[in-house]
């Protein structure tokens, strides 16, 4: 009998009963909290030079909970003519100014566009955020439309237009081939045209899916801490002898530490995974759920997409991602044969990618697949980067991710598994 | 006698066999060692690992303070705790490895021993610190952004090293070391090295030097002492 | 020379290892016999200064057992004691007489000098953590004699020995005995019979012998009387 049901309840329970990884995890726990919380922390003033009188002292909370009710009744509107001249109107004041730079016979002219301070409500709170409102819309209108373009007689036809031109730069730019291209184009079919926007865009769904990679720092983090030793210690405590001259010593003991480690790093990615939506949503609100993200992120998004449904999506990926932290680390304890040199390895590994998140284009395979690995994953936005994996059809890399991670994660057993049975020469 | 004849004699003759010497020797009064002389001859106990990894974790954070504009910042504050990590396995190195017990019998004692090592290491640390602070722009900030993780790492290990028995202790200072560092990488993701943030951050530093000099104190204090509860 | 114990007592929480012990030690070798859990390695540690007395005091010919005066004398072989891995024997010696204050010619001196005397001559340039249990053992007490002691302490110290090296650290305890206070732990009822001048017999924290012990005939049956087991001698 191998008894792996009963080893790896051990095993379990050698794990929680580390003090440790119960303060990694709450400490790790209260930071992915305190993500969002920021956001509402803190007093501003609402007034032309940012200072005035107490009644005019708004908290980042008040102004978040008025956000959410909509003032400016913009929710289930659609991004068309209409809508995009009351912006200009509200939001946007267009100036332009002519600079030659002498000597140059081909002098070329600059055009700046500025947003208006509020005139008709004034300094208000309402007044405030209803700018705000329209500001949000007029940044977005600004980021696809090049300053020529930007008139008062700007229309639906043309942002749209403009949104089109961006998106089959952006395919460029990543390098797309003709099926992929014809394959996002697909997608793009059944965006929804005009664009139906909400009111509160940037609430806490849309914070969760911001915020979301952050908190995968934080996962990798509780691997790092609480499993990095989990091989290692056995001969640190002189166990080793024992354990490895026992009938279950081999493979099924390595699989019940290995499946425990697992378990407890997607347990630990869980609880940040639950406390950070907890925040966003109870903090900032669930009222942007059905922001698309072509409204507030990425407007050349070439499929349908909700903020709610991107930020499950993310948090979902990460938990996957979970799983490879947990199978990375526990290989770099088996390598190393110390939990401290573990941990340096790893945090090494973290920060390397932290600080390398994309691989320059003229390697187009590396760096698509250096932009899958799970501590890179969704740096830069899971919105943004459009290119694709072809296994059998074609998948997004949100989708294709977790499939090279389930990889990984196996080759990564395999050559634990080998490292934990290999009799040491001396 | 001539000059000559005497070392003649001297060849010649035996000395007798000294009578009493080892009484005579352990009567005298044992020179008592100076307090140089317990720093130097500490220094040279020190491992050179630790030296050689010190300095190259400040230089690694120099080449990212000098090289990387954007990053170099949080990524030297996030380097920090590592030489913290090993300012504390060395200065805890008696109690890993289990020389307690005979480094408290001796005539210098463990607090001696304690003090000087933690003179020595402290004193290089802040040396390189203080190197790291001025590469970086605006050198009074970030010497706060730099020391504020070391000091906790310190508090943090020094609490643990005295907690947790033998050779897991370091890596529970590691464990440490590597959530201080993290939250660091992830407090710039906040955007909390932006000027705004600043006062946060001194607040912090305050609080970390606090617990860094009470988890000192008491760490001198308990090495006069072998701590019976294992 | 005398080592001057005055109604020394140790209290953890509300355990009493060590209750109201007087003694006299003088010149010779004393050997502290008891089972485990009697308090004989915490009288040992308050007696060396590493634990802090309840109550009580001990001094060595007039030095309190906290000043740097009392450990200038004085030899310590814990039961259970670490090394520094990457410490050769000689480092690890020269380590521990720089920490009782010999200089540096002298250390190196009484270091070769003792690794001899230990029969560690041979391995002294090997690294510790590559030593037997045994060869520990014998380095742990050459590093108790570096500084001459006046007042040796030894927890277990034949704890690992062959029974050849046992005979030869007893021959160095009884030459050493001659003008050194030689305190002694052991469970081994034959060193005890071989070397020792007094014997004391400690339980629950109090002497419950004082006594030479060449007016017992059979010490192990004595002892084992003592603790109020019935003896099956052959």
């Amino acid at each position: 009998m191998n008894n792996f049901g009963r080893l790896y309840r051990f095993e379990l329970k050698k794990l929680l009963q580390k003090k440790m990884v119960w303060i990694a995890l709450a400490v790790l726990t209260a930071a992915a909290f305190s993500l969002p919380a920021v956001q509402v922390m803190g007093k501003m003033y609402i007034s032309r030079d940012a200072t005035g009188t107490e009644d005019q002292v708004y908290s980042h909370y008040e102004i978040v909970q008025r956000q959410r009710q909509d003032p400016a009744g913009l929710d289930g509107r659609k991004l068309d003519t209409d809508l995009i001249r009351e912006t200009i109107e509200k939001a946007g004041i267009i100036s332009r100014t002519t600079t030659t730079v002498i000597g140059n016979e081909n002098a070329e002219t600059s055009v700046t566009v500025r947003q208006a301070d509020p005139d008709e409500t004034g300094w208000t709170l309402d007044g405030y955020i209803i700018q705000g409102q329209y500001g949000n819309i007029w940044d977005t209108l600004e980021s696809m439309v090049t300053q020529e373009n930007m008139t008062e007689d700007l229309t639906g036809e043309d942002y749209y237009a403009a949104v089109d031109a961006e998106r089959d730069r952006v395919y460029q730019a990543w390098g797309l081939t003709e099926e992929e291209r014809a394959w996002w184009d697909a997608q793009a079919a059944e965006l929804e045209t005009p664009l139906t926007l909400t009111g509160y865009p940037d609430g806490g769904w849309c914070n969760l899916a911001e915020t979301a990679y952050v908190g995968n720092i934080f996962i990798f983090l509780f691997a790092i801490i609480a499993l990095a030793g989990l091989f290692p210690m056995e001969r640190q405590r002189r166990t080793d002898a024992l354990v490895q001259c026992a009938r279950n010593g081999g493979t099924p003991l390595y699989a019940a530490k290995f499946l425990a480690g697992l378990t407890v790093s997607f347990a630990g990615a869980l609880v940040i995974t639950v406390s950070m939506a907890a925040a966003c949503l109870l903090l900032l609100g669930p009222e942007d759920a059905a922001t698309a993200v072509q409204q507030l992120m990425n407007p050349t998004y070439g499929a349908p997409m909700t903020v709610r449904r991107l930020a499950l999506t993310v948090c979902a990926v990460y938990l996957a991602a979970s799983l490879v932290h947990a199978a990375f680390v526990m290989a770099a304890g088996l390598c190393t044969k110390g939990g401290t040199s573990a941990m340096a390895v790893c945090f090494g590994a973290m920060m390397l990618f932290i600080m390398l998140p994309a691989l320059p284009m003229s390697h187009p395979r590396l760096s698509h697949v250096w932009s899958l690995l799970p501590a890179v994953f969704g740096s830069n936005g899971v919105v943004y980067d459009l290119r694709l994996v072809h296994i059998g059809g074609y998948l997004t890399n949100y989708q294709a991710a977790p499939l090279l991670w389930l990889v990984m994660t196996l080759a990564l057993a395999a050559l634990g598994l080998a490292l934990h049975r290999r009799v040491p020469r001396k | 006698m001539k000059k000559s004849e005497r070392s003649a004699l001297c060849r010649a003759m035996e000395a007798p066999p000294p009578l009493k010497k080892r009484a005579f020797l352990r009567g005298l009064p044992a020179p008592r060692p100076s307090l140089i002389s317990v720093i130097l001859s500490q220094a040279g106990y020190i491992r050179k690992t630790t030296w050689v990894l010190s300095g190259a974790l400040f230089a690694l954070a120099l080449a990212a303070a000098l090289t990387l504009p954007a990053d170099g910042l949080w990524a030297a504050s996030a380097l920090t705790p590592f030489a913290a990590l090993l300012a504390v396995t060395e200065l805890s190195r008696s109690r890993l490895h289990g020389m307690e017990e005979l480094e408290l019998s001796t005539r210098l004692g463990l607090r001696a021993v304690a003090l000087a090592r933690m003179g020595l290491i402290g004193l290089v640390h802040l040396a390189l610190l203080v190197i790291l602070a001025a590469a970086l722009p605006e050198t009074a900030r970030a010497g706060v952004y730099l020391l504020t993780p070391y000091l906790l790492t310190d508090g943090l290990g020094l609490w643990a090293a005295r907690h947790v028995r033998g050779r897991e202790a370091v890596y529970v200072c590691g464990g440490a070391a590597v959530l201080v560092a993290g939250l660091g990488v992830a407090a710039n993701a906040m955007e909390a090295y932006a000027a705004a943030n600043f006062r946060w951050w001194l607040l912090a530093m305050v609080l970390a030097m606090a617990l860094a000099a009470a988890e000192y104190h008491t760490t001198i204090q308990k090495s006069e002492e072998l701590s019976w509860n294992f | 020379m005398e080592l001057l114990i005055d109604r020394l007592s140790k209290q953890f929480g509300a355990k009493i290892a060590v209750d109201r012990v007087s003694l006299t030690l003088g010149p010779g070798v004393t050997s502290l016999l008891g089972p485990n859990g009697a308090g004989k390695t915490t009288l040992m540690r308050l007696v060396c200064g590493i634990l802090k007395p309840t109550a009580g005091s001990v001094t060595f010919d007039g030095a309190d057992v906290g000043s740097e005066d009392y450990r200038a004398v004085l030899g310590y072989l814990p039961q259970d004691f670490g090394y520094y891995p990457d410490f050769t024997a000689l480092d690890f010696l020269l380590y521990m007489a720089a920490l009782k204050g010999l200089s540096k010619s002298q250390a190196r001196r009484r270091s070769l000098e003792l690794l001899d005397t230990v029969g560690l001559a041979d391995v002294y340039k090997k690294k510790v953590k590559t030593y037997s249990g045994g060869m520990r053992q014998r380095l742990g007490i050459a590093q108790a004699l570096l500084n001459d002691p006046k007042l040796l302490v030894l927890d277990e110290p034949t704890a690992g020995l062959d029974p050849k090296e046992r005979v030869r650290f007893r021959k160095l305890i009884g030459s050493l005995g001659k003008d050194s206070v030689v305190l002694l732990s052991t469970h081994i009822v034959s060193d005890v019979e071989h070397v020792a001048d007094r014997v004391l017999m400690m339980k629950a924290g109090q002497i419950v012998f004082d006594g030479p012990w060449d007016a017992h005939e059979d010490l192990e049956a004595f002892y084992l009387k003592q603790y109020g087991e019935e003896a099956e001698h052959e």
